[in-house]
Parts: C-alpha cells; sequence; structure tokens
C-alpha cells in the first residue's frame, strides 16, 4: 500500500497543489461502514503508521492506494502524532463529522428536491463542496415532504437519507457517494471465504411501527393554537399524526412484544411509509447477523448486498455495513453482514476436460436461478516427467444455476508442453504471457 | 569471499544460504478446504562461519570489529548462483571461541554469524496474483504454435522449427 499526502503552498502569489507518495507504511487499520437503514450516518476513517520524519498538517487531504493504485479512502488528516522517532501515527477521516458543526435552521419542506436538501445539508458545513460528493441519479425524482427543526447539518442529512432510503458511502472512491439500497446480490466464491463464517441471531422483533406526519396551514392563528401538536411546529402549520406499523409473521409463538418504534420524525408521510416500512422490516425483522472473512481486494463493500457460503450446503444472504480490514500482499476482510436470509441453492459442477478425459474437476454451491460465469484457469498437470498447462477453449463457464444441481463441461487445448528442458508452444490463443519462466524446466 | 559495507573480505569460511517464503498473517483455510498463502516475498538468510588464519588474524579482528558494530544494519554482497547478491541485512549476533594452547600460545576460532535481510529479495506483485491469477508461462514474447524452446538455466531459447511427416509440430 502507499498513502498519498497532498499540501497547498503559496508560490508567486498562486496556490500550488504538492503531492508526496508514502510507501513505508505500518499497522493500516480501515474498517469503513455504512448505515444501510440511514438512522445514523457513520463516520469512517484510516489510521497508519507512517516510517518517515516529514510532518502532515491536519485537515489537509490524504488518499490511501494498494500496489495496483487501486483507492481505498480520500480523507483528510484528523491527527499526526510522532509515535516514536522516524514514525508518525496518521488518522484520518471523512468529512461527514464536520456537519456535526454546522447548525440549520427549522425549515418545513412541501415536495423539496432530495438533491436539493442534500446539498443544502452539505453546503451548511461546507460551502461550494459540490465537488465532494456525488448523488446517484436514481434520487433526481425524489422529494421530501415534512418539517425539520433546528438540528446540525448531520441530522438533517440523516433524515432526509432515511425519509428516501439513500445511504452514505464514503470510502474507495475519491468523493462521498449517497446512493439508494442496491438489491442486487453478488456472490463471494466459496474458495475465497475463510473458514467458517459465524451466524448470531438478535431478539425477535415482532413488530415496526413508525408515525406518518401531515401538515396543512391554519386558515388563523386560534386554529393554529388549538391543535394539540402546534407547539412543535411555527406557524401556520398544524399537524395530522397517523400510526403505521407492520407485525414480523414469522415470530414463533409466546415470544415476548418487542417494537421498534420511530416517532417524530417529521419527513415520514403518506407518500413514503410503507416504503420505511418495508425497509425497516428488511433490516429488524431478519434478526441474523453474519461475520465472515474473505479475500477481499476492494470487491466487497459496505453497502453492497452479497451473497455467501455458511458451509458446504446453505447460503445465505445479505447486506455488508461493515468490512474490517486486514493487510498483507493482498487484503483480508471480516464483514459484518444484516438482513440475512437463507436462499436455496444447489451443487455446480465444472468438468474440465481434454481429449475426452478429465483433467480437474471444480465444484461450486450457488444459487438457485444465479447466472453464473465462472472464469476457467489455465491447468498445470505433470505426467510422466513431461509437464503440460492446457488451456480452455472459452474463457469463462457461464449458465444459470438450476434446482438440484446441474454439471458444465469446458473443453481445453494443450498450450504448452515441457520435457527435459525442452518447451513446446501449440497453442497460444488466449495465453497470457508472464515472467514465469523458471517455473517450466 | 563476501563484502560488508564495501569491505571485501577474502577469507576461508562456510556459507549456508536459507530462502524462507514468508507469507503475512491473513494467510488462512478456506472453506473449500485449500489453503490460502498471502506470500509476502522471498527472504535470503546466510550463515557464514569462517576459517580464519592463524597468520592472517589481524583480518580477522577487523571483521569481527566490523560485524559487532552497534548499527542496525550492514550491505552484504553475497555469493548467489554464480553472480553476488546484494543484500541489506542485519546481524543479530556473532560468537566464537578462544583458544588456549598448551605451550601458552591462544588463538580465536569458528566465528559464526547469521544474515538476517531486512526485506524479500524476490516479491510476487498484487496484480500479478489477483488480475494474472493463474499459471505463469515462459515470456516466449514471438510465440507461435509449433515454437519450441530450450531451457538453458537461464531463458528459454527459440529452436528453429521443423516438422515431421505427419506435419505436426514436435
Amino acid at each position: 500500500m502507499y498513502l498519498t499526502y497532498y499540501w497547498a503552498e503559496e508560490e508567486g502569489g498562486e496556490i500550488v497543489i504538492h503531492e508526496k507518495n508514502y510507501d513505508d507504511l505500518k499497522n493500516p487499520s480501515f474498517a469503513p461502514e455504512v448505515d444501510l437503514y440511514a438512522l445514523s450516518i457513520p463516520v469512517n476513517q484510516f489510521s497508519v503508521d507512517i516510517v518517515t520524519t516529514d510532518s502532515f498538517s491536519v485537515h489537509n487531504a490524504v488518499e490511501l492506494y494498494d500496489d495496483m493504485d487501486g483507492l481505498w479512502a480520500s480523507f483528510r488528516i484528523k491527527s499526526a502524532d510522532q509515535i516514536q522517532p522516524g514514525v508518525v501515527r496518521l488518522v484520518a477521516d471523512t468529512w461527514i463529522a464536520d456537519l456535526e458543526h454546522a447548525t440549520m435552521d427549522a425549515e418545513m419542506y412541501e415536495a423539496e428536491p432530495a438533491g436539493d436538501l442534500i446539498d443544502a445539508c452539505i453546503e451548511a458545513g461546507f460551502p461550494n463542496a459540490t465537488h465532494m460528493y456525488e448523488i446517484d441519479s436514481s434520487f433526481s425524482s425524489a422529494t421530501v415532504t415534512g418539517y425539520c427543526p433546528e438540528q446540525t447539518a448531520r441530522e438533517r442529512l440523516t433524515w432526509v437519507l432515511f425519509a428516501i432510503g439513500g445511504m452514505v458511502k464514503q470510502s474507495f472512491a475519491d468523493v462521498v457517494q449517497i446512493v439508494p439500497i442496491d438489491d442486487t446480490a453478488t456472490l463471494i466464491p466459496y474458495d475465497k471465504t475463510f473458514y467458517r463464517p459465524a451466524i448470531s441471531n438478535g431478539e425477535w422483533v415482532t413488530e415496526v411501527k413508525v408515525t406518518a406526519f401531515s401538515f396543512t396551514e391554519a386558515s388563523s392563528q386560534a386554529e393554529w393554537e388549538a391543535d394539540d401538536s402546534s407547539y412543535r411546529f411555527p406557524l401556520p402549520w398544524v399537524c395530522e399524526e397517523q400510526d403505521f406499523s407492520l407485525t414480523n409473521s414469522d415470530v414463533p409463538d409466546g415470544v415476548p412484544e418487542n417494537v421498534v418504534e420511530i416517532g417524530e420524525l417529521y419527513l415520514i408521510n403518506s407518500g413514503n411509509v410503507n416504503a420505511i416500512l418495508n425497509r425497516m422490516a428488511a433490516y429488524y425483522f431478519n434478526r441474523a447477523e453474519v461475520s465472515l472473512d474473505c479475500i477481499n481486494n476492494r470487491q466487497f463493500l459496505p453497502g453492497d448486498k452479497v451473497t455467501a457460503s455458511m458451509d458446504e450446503e446453505s447460503l445465505i444472504t445479505g447486506y455488508i455495513t461493515q468490512a474490517s480490514f486486514q493487510f498483507g500482499l493482498q487484503a483480508r476482510s471480516t464483514l459484518k453482514l444484516i438482513g440475512v436470509e437463507d436462499i436455496t441453492g444447489a451443487m455446480l459442477t465444472i468438468n474440465y476436460v481434454y481429449s475426452g478425459g478429465r483433467i480437474k474437476q471444480a465444484k461450486y454451491f450457488l444459487p438457485v436461478g444465479y447466472a453464473f460465469s465462472i472464469e476457467n484457469p489455465f491447468i498445470d498437470r505433470t505426467y510422466q516427467e513431461r509437464r503440460f498447462i492446457y488451456a480452455p477453449q472459452t474463457e469463462n463457464a457461464t449458465g444459470t444455476m438450476t434446482a438440484g444441481g446441474m454439471t458444465v463441461t469446458v473443453e481445453y487445448d494443450i498450450a504448452l508442453e515441457s520435457y527435459g528442458g525442452n518447451l513446446i508452444v501449440y497453442s497460444v490463443d488466449g495465453v497470457e504471457t508472464g515472467s514465469g519462466v523458471g517455473v517450466i524446466s | 569471499m563476501f563484502s560488508i559495507d564495501g569491505i571485501t573480505w577474502d577469507i576461508p569460511c562456510d556459507i549456508t544460504r536459507t530462502a524462507e517464503i514468508k507469507a503475512s498473517d491473513i494467510s488462512g483455510m478456506l472453506m473449500d478446504r485449500s489453503y490460502f498463502y498471502d506470500v509476502l516475498g522471498t527472504y535470503m538468510q546466510y550463515e557464514i562461519s569462517l576459517i580464519p588464519s592463524p597468520q592472517d588474524m589481524g583480518a580477522y579482528y577487523a571483521l569481527w570489529e566490523q560485524l559487532s558494530a552497534p548499527v542496525d544494519g550492514h550491505t552484504f554482497s553475497l555469493p548467489y548462483n554464480g553472480s553476488t547478491l546484494e543484500l541489506t541485512g542485519r546481524v543479530d549476533s556473532i560468537s566464537d571461541v578462544y583458544v588456549r594452547m598448551p605451550n601458552g600460545g591462544a588463538y580465536w576460532k569458528g566465528v559464526r554469524f547469521t544474515i538476517e535481510p531486512n526485506g524479500p529479495t524476490k516479491e510476487p506483485t498484487l496484480d500479478g496474483v489477483i488480475v494474472r491469477g493463474r499459471s505463469p508461462l515462459p515470456d516466449v514474447v514471438t510465440q507461435q504454435v509449433g515454437d519450441t524452446y530450450t531451457w538453458n538455466g537461464t531463458d528459454w531459447i527459440e529452436t528453429p522449427n521443423y516438422d515431421n511427416a505427419d506435419n505436426i509440430a514436435y
């Protein structure tokens, strides 16, 4: 990994941005997270020890990259402490935390475009900050209706995202991304998952309940003063409240009542209450949480929906809320999955065949209905002191998984053969050459 | 013969070389029962035992002083596959034996030290293990079906093609 540090200097009356890379990093710690249901906006941060005698300025930008120039985090320096001579412990986080310091006035919104409101929340903390974030285009038609009391910009943003079903992704891009929850699941391959995932079950939630608010303008001050709830809302607004709820039909008999209730969030109205209840039910009614470790070089990120194997014969799907990374040459992450559901799987058997004979077999336990596309590997085999490298005739094994299992056959050609210090090239189409000359001898 | 910090020592010695392929702590057992090794690199460790000549103890003493200097590392030039390997490493300890002769003579013998490398001599690359992810093939840039190559210990050398009667290249 390496880290890029940016700083500005005035040169000849102009501000010039400088950057410097540091690759002598130790003890990197990075556990980004999202709140899928926007009940909060957690602040992502990383820390790393840098072997250097340089100094760093708090609030300056830093970016963390892997050795393939993949961006892991684009944050600001929160602290930079010399923990021993020649070693600086640098902690960096996102600017989301600073929205806590900006206050927004009470406001009544009537079909306010959600994008404008998100802009206003962020601009309250960072004027002219449009380059710092992106709002997914799917929110372009979303509106917000209701009342917000005086509150911090971070809390206002939380309310807005809760109302429209958005979440904040702060890592793995050079801007903060405000996106909807994506229901498309990505498969974490069996052979990338460490032995073995753990599942834990929380308490049953028997019901989720929210209050929807409907605001109208009072015709007179007397009418406004007569309204029971008018103390909460400025003149001329009066409010009608209506409770909505969903009951968990999976709860066994005898389980004590346990209701999760969202009250006094005045952006809930008759137009969004059903969607909000469904999102809450997806979270609170699926009480299982899964913790699994996998090889994760930025493929499986917080906010993503994934499918994973719990063992050889069971699959689950769920949303990643946190990925806690450990770094070697590659990266390993402990994923925390919520909204976990069991799904039906079946065994895919791939026979890799050359000239009618099987040279390798692979098995994958996949969700039924899953459209798979699995890269066919080059296969290395030695028979009677002759070493063969077989090349697949097709790049991927593809298909849609059927109930009860299925078998796919992939045909191979001999690409290379070596024996007694000789090497013969038979087939080179699609062969990717490398520098591993020492391997074949 | 080897050198330390640019000083060459032409002293009779035994050198034991160990190549250690180290993996990171993220390695572990996968669900398919295969073991994932997150290989960081190959570290070359050298253990050197000197056989000093009683006639040239001055060089021996000088080497002892150099090796026992309180520094965190040295640069070494060491024998390696018919060539030399430039290595930055440290010597944690050195030892030898003082021999007292019945006639009153005395000498030091058997100095032994181990060079622990600071970094790997061979390193995999991240794109190599992720993107390629397949068996390495020889770097034969002009590959064509039927080409043949001979391994000369260092490189694959292309040899002329020839076809036999069945028109298959061998």
